[in-house]
């Protein structure tokens, strides 16, 4: 047979994929996710090698919560009690004020105070939540293309910093290691991606698929790489700075470095507040919420948190380990099998 | 409702065809005598070629002499012995019959018999084949659609051999009743994307329909966005390469604009010239195209953010250059910006529909002199006008795409000037989750990138050879299975 003629197309295969969203979409979701928290705020450690260790100790017991949350998943049970629903929404809306508000708070800093915060805020919770209204799918796709863009830059950074990264920097002073577990406390908190591969697994074409638990490693690995070329660059300077990558793009000394820390930067936090939002929404409607009411009760709140935590003062550091725990908690009994699911062997059959 | 069934006295249709059109100075009724039965010859002046009409219609009527028979065994002996057409059909109500009438049809009827006979003898002017002006190339055919759906469908035969390429005539537009042809490869196009596409047609309740552009609306139908599923085609080469490939080609006779659906977003930065052109040629306008997308996109949004808001990322170089040029001007950058965009489109739009002649010296007056002129008067600053040209340029590296790309340039613009870098990475986000959430026909826009097909990379930002290319034949319906069939294990 001959070739397709030429068109643009030749042998390309048009799927049609409506229903769901593919297992890559919600690793590079994850993935883009998970950059954020390395992105926005400052470790205790900015010290290379060790920090890779913490965060290995701490993304442990992440992917151990992500077998769980899969496992779950798997059992293509679609919906919670309505309490626990409307117990995971505020959860998830809790995430978001304090994810908007640090965000918010380094785009201060980089920008030096050259726009209102509360024109900032609106733009943000405007366009998170039109794109929150998209979907999952949608959301997916575009998290898929930007993790080909957010590599990019990072690689980009990486080329950029790296005349300036010597290994003298990456000495282990010796009360670092006391404060290891400080460390991995930090890193803890801060992980709510269990949280959404819980409820986008759900509704994914292949909810065992192991890329719904690589997203763990990846992300410990792009976090670790850019932990040990800020120590390479910064060293202990690192460890002082409020943003060690925000002055790791300045410490470049090209003018286009910061342009990509900013691209880095809102990229994770558009696609770690939008899977929020989805979740937030998703959650909403369980509890019996009408969707699109749901959709802007969970703006609405989400504005209302930012500016709570603005006003009272709080700082992310404190919220974190509350909504940590509180997190842990809805994870559990979200686990805990569907009541009158039956034994093992009954589900099986 | 059911469709008014013809008279079969030849006084109530000539009563009825008269009344419908009340009177109209390029109606023709000829009334004849056939063996003792009447009979009326109905077409309309213009439509009709006098020629095909006097020699293949008037002329045998009068001088033929057949036996008296009933008036049925005449109309059929006419029909199957007598009067020939290359396209004749029969008609049996009244709709039918004024449809094929203004299509350019005599139509032949007999008292007694309750049918008209329709025999093609259109002669009307149509343009004649030509390069199409929107669509050029270097190599390859120079042929381009017409306004005339017969030699369209006949361009495409000529090039697509095949049995089972489909052609489907719908008559859409409540007062326009246009012929609109569906072209399809009924073993490679899913059924499901033509009963979609012919469904969408039939649902559209437009009075009238001149171009296809009037029914791109209802088959890219979907989320708000600037984007469309749809795209459009003047080359019959390009059409039957899409075809190929399962897709559905939508004719509206009067427009050479033949509309193709469903089209995905990377389809925009292929031209048919990539498939002529070397491999690493191909690959590298292809990336050009691409840059060309977002540096015209988001180019100007991104100066007038840096310039305004971090004036500390302009390279030290170039830093006296900008700022100054900014401060000299009574603008801000936005402003300028705004300004200059608004002057070049306007001075687009007029060139656009003038003669050749006059658009000439108003591309002088406008670029040269206004240009010259407001630069003079310090009302932009340089800078300003090479980032304006530069985009300008870039917009036109991708035509296809050129609508929304300059309603999004306005956006960035705004979004630059009010929300600086922040805003920009914010808009840019918004508008890829925007442009994910579209479907064409059910096919996601983005694909082959999300979702992702390694397969496609073959032929999407680079084109392997064609010794590679040629490898498989492509076929939508077998990639469907083959979906299918991984989707089936997967639920396994």
């Amino acid at each position: 047979m001959c070739p397709p003629p030429a068109s643009g197309k030749g042998g390309r295969p048009m799927t049609r994929t409506r229903e769901i969203s593919g297992s890559g979409q919600i690793f590079a979701l994850l993935v883009l996710s998970q950059c954020f928290w390395l992105l926005c705020c400052r470790p205790p450690l900015v010290n290379g090698l060790l920090s890779m260790a913490a965060s290995a100790v701490a993304y442990g017991a992440v992917f151990l919560l992500a077998v769980f949350c899969r496992r779950r998943a798997a059992q293509g049970e679609e919906t919670f009690p309505p309490v626990l629903a409307a117990w995971g929404a505020l959860l998830a809306v809790g995430y978001f004020a304090v994810t908007a508000g640090q965000l918010l708070s380094a785009a201060r800093v980089l920008f030096e105070g050259a726009f209102s915060p509360l024109l900032l805020l609106l733009a943000l919770l405007g366009a998170v939540w039109a794109a929150a209204a998209a979907g999952q799918e949608a959301l997916g796709r575009a998290a898929f293309i930007s993790l080909f863009l957010f590599l990019a830059a990072a690689l980009l950074l990486a080329l950029g910093v790296l005349p300036q990264a010597t290994a003298l920097n990456l000495r282990l002073p010796e009360e670092d290691l006391s404060r290891l577990g400080e460390e991995i406390l930090f890193i803890l908190p801060r992980q709510m991606e269990p949280l959404l591969l819980l409820l986008f697994a759900q509704r994914c074409g292949r909810p065992r698929s192991a890329a719904l638990l690589l997203w763990v490693p990846a992300g410990w690995l792009l976090g670790g790489l850019l932990l040990l070329l800020a120590a390479l660059v910064l060293g202990h300077y690192g460890s002082l700075q409020p943003y060690p990558m925000m002055q790791l793009a300045r410490s470049a000394g090209l003018s286009g470095m910061v342009p990509v820390y900013c691209f880095l930067l809102i990229t994770a936090a558009f696609f770690r507040l939008t899977g929020l939002a989805v979740a937030a929404a998703r959650l909403g409607g369980m509890a019996g919420c009408h969707p699109k009411c749901s959709l802007w009760a969970g703006a609405a709140l989400s504005l209302g948190g930012v500016v709570l935590l603005h006003y009272t003062g709080w700082p992310d550091a404190a919220v974190h380990p509350i909504l940590a725990v509180t997190g842990l908690l809805w994870l559990i009994f979200a686990l805990l099998p569907p009541r009158g699911a039956g034994n093992k062997r009954d589900r099986r059959r | 409702m059911m469709p008014e069934k013809l008279d079969s006295s030849i006084v109530l249709l000539r009563e009825r065809i008269e009344q419908g059109m009340r009177g109209s100075a390029d109606l023709i009724l000829d009334e004849f005598e056939l063996a003792g039965v009447k009979g009326l010859a109905f077409m309309f002046d213009g439509l009709v070629s006098n020629t095909q009409v006097s020699d293949f219609l008037l002329r045998p009527i009068n001088r033929m002499a057949p036996p008296e028979a009933a008036p049925e065994k005449l109309w059929e002996y006419l029909r199957s012995q007598f009067l020939f057409s290359s396209e004749q059909g029969v008609v049996e109500t009244y709709e039918d019959l004024f449809t094929k009438a203004m299509s350019g049809f005599a139509m032949v009827m007999l008292d007694g018999v309750p049918r008209a006979l329709s025999l093609g003898y259109q002669g009307f002017e149509t343009r004649g084949v030509g390069e199409p002006a929107m669509e050029k190339n270097l190599r390859g055919s120079r042929e381009g659609f017409t306004e005339s759906n017969n030699t369209n469908t006949a361009m495409v035969r000529r090039r697509l051999k095949s049995p089972n390429l489909t052609v489907e005539t719908l008559y859409l537009g409540r007062q326009s009743r246009t012929n609109v042809r569906l072209c399809y490869l009924s073993d490679v196009a899913a059924p499901e994307t033509v009963e979609a596409v012919r469904q969408k047609l039939r649902e559209t309740s437009l009075p009238l329909v001149l171009d296809s552009g009037f029914l791109q609306a209802f088959i890219g139908k979907g989320a708000a966005s600037l984007f469309s599923g749809t795209g459009t085609t003047q080359r019959p080469d390009t059409l039957c390469a899409k075809l190929t490939e399962g897709r559905v080609g939508v004719m509206v006779d009067g427009s050479p604009n033949v509309m193709i659906a469903p089209y995905l977003f990377t389809e925009h930065f292929h031209t048919l010239d990539d498939y002529t052109q070397r491999p690493y040629f191909t690959a590298f306008v292809r990336l050009l195209r691409l840059a060309a997308f977002f540096l015209t996109v988001l180019l100007p949004g991104y100066y007038v953010a840096v310039v305004t808001f971090h004036p500390e990322r302009i390279p030290r170089m170039l830093l006296p250059a900008f700022l100054g040029s900014v401060s000299a001007t009574p603008l801000s950058a936005m402003g300028e910006a705004l300004v200059l965009f608004l002057l070049y489109e306007l001075l687009r739009e007029a060139g656009l529909r003038l003669p050749d002649a006059i658009g000439n010296t108003l591309s002088v007056v406008g670029g040269i002199i206004i240009g010259d002129a407001i630069v003079t008067a310090g009302l932009v600053g340089l800078p300003m006008i090479i980032i304006i040209a530069l985009t300008a340029v870039s917009a036109f590296a991708v035509p296809s795409l050129y609508e929304p790309v300059t309603i999004l340039r306005f956006l960035f613009i705004f979004i630059g000037g009010i929300l600086g870098l922040y805003g920009m990475v914010l808009g840019f986000l918004a508008l890829v989750v925007n442009l994910c959430s579209l479907h064409a026909l059910g096919t996601p826009l983005t694909a082959p990138i999300a979702p992702w097909q390694p397969r496609a990379l073959r032929d999407l930002f680079w084109r392997s050879g064609w010794q590679r290319l040629g490898q498989e034949d492509y076929n939508v319906s077998s990639a469907r299975q083959r979906e299918r069939g991984q989707t089936d294990d997967q639920d396994a």
